[in-house]
């Protein structure tokens, strides 16, 4: 995977995090990152295009409540469970959209899907920090995770 | 300035963020709806008097970009405003599918300063 596409998703996700939730992520090597986290949020988006892959988040439920309660202006313990998978969701599409942009450019014509919870049998924070197109970050000392899946270019 | 308005996105938090930052834009209309596709919003629109429509384009049963075209098709809602608000970064899709029927776009992630200027410009000639 090139280098580039990963440095995209770090700093789209810390531009995403500092303008949707007014936080400030420190980016850090997913080696840095606890290998197991007991209650994490999941969320993932699809895109298809020139490219084809998904961007994931994952970070803990305290964190994910902390930001959607940021997102929405309200108190994290004022908050739903729907509500606060729902604002990972958001934040989730929204870094996948930069991402596109910073990656590809202006000219290419993506589809994504609409984002989705995924559930722990399907994908855990250590499959997704473990993942080669994972990324680090730190807010508040409290760990988050972008991924990028990308499928192989189609030959020719 | 008194408007009616149709707030269209699948996401309840985005639709939230967006009542929040009208209110922070000193815009406040005198009714909100809200849809959480385009098929909803277009039963809305036939129910209710609205004066602009704020749309996403990536939904599930009806994408932002099919419900502009069917309003531009209907002479009911052809001359309804309609702003885009989304993730798009294709200027390719901008050009071809959006920008001839909307009536104005905001990129996410949006402010309250985005937001009243792209929607003072279309309520203003309303008002």
């Amino acid at each position: 995977m090139k280098a580039d596409f990963l440095e995209h998703l770090s700093a789209a996700a810390l531009d995403v995090l500092k303008t949707s939730a007014f936080a400030w992520g420190e980016p850090c090597a997913t080696s840095e990152l606890p290998t197991a986290v007991a209650d994490s949020v999941l969320t993932r988006i699809r895109f298809d295009g020139d490219r084809r892959g998904d961007v994931s988040l994952a970070l803990s439920r305290g964190l994910a409540a902390t930001l959607a309660a940021d997102v929405l202006a309200a108190e994290p313990d004022e908050l739903s469970d729907d509500q606060i998978v729902d604002a990972c969701k958001e934040l989730t599409n929204v870094l996948c959209g930069q991402w596109l942009t910073r990656s590809f450019g202006t000219q290419p014509v993506f589809h994504l899907s609409v984002p989705e919870a995924i559930g722990p049998d399907e994908r855990s924070w250590t499959m997704l920090i473990a993942a080669p197109g994972a990324v680090g970050m730190l807010i508040d000392d409290q760990p988050l995770a972008a991924c990028l899946n990308l499928q192989p270019e189609s030959l020719p | 300035m008194k408007f009616n308005l149709l707030l269209v996105d699948d996401s309840p938090t985005v639709r939230a963020v967006m009542r929040k930052s009208l209110k922070m834009a000193g815009l406040e209309p005198a009714a909100v709806y809200e849809a959480g596709d385009g098929c909803e919003a277009l039963e809305t629109l036939h129910r209710q008097v609205v004066d602009l429509v704020i749309t996403d384009l990536n939904m599930p049963n009806m994408r932002g970009d099919e419900l502009i075209q069917r309003m531009a098709q209907d002479p009911q809602f052809k001359g309804i405003p309609v702003v885009v608000v989304s993730t798009e970064g294709s200027q390719t899709r901008l050009d071809h599918v959006v920008l001839p029927y909307a009536a104005g776009f905001i990129r996410k992630p949006f402010t309250p300063e985005q937001v009243r200027e792209t929607l003072f410009k279309i309520l203003e000639p309303i008002s």
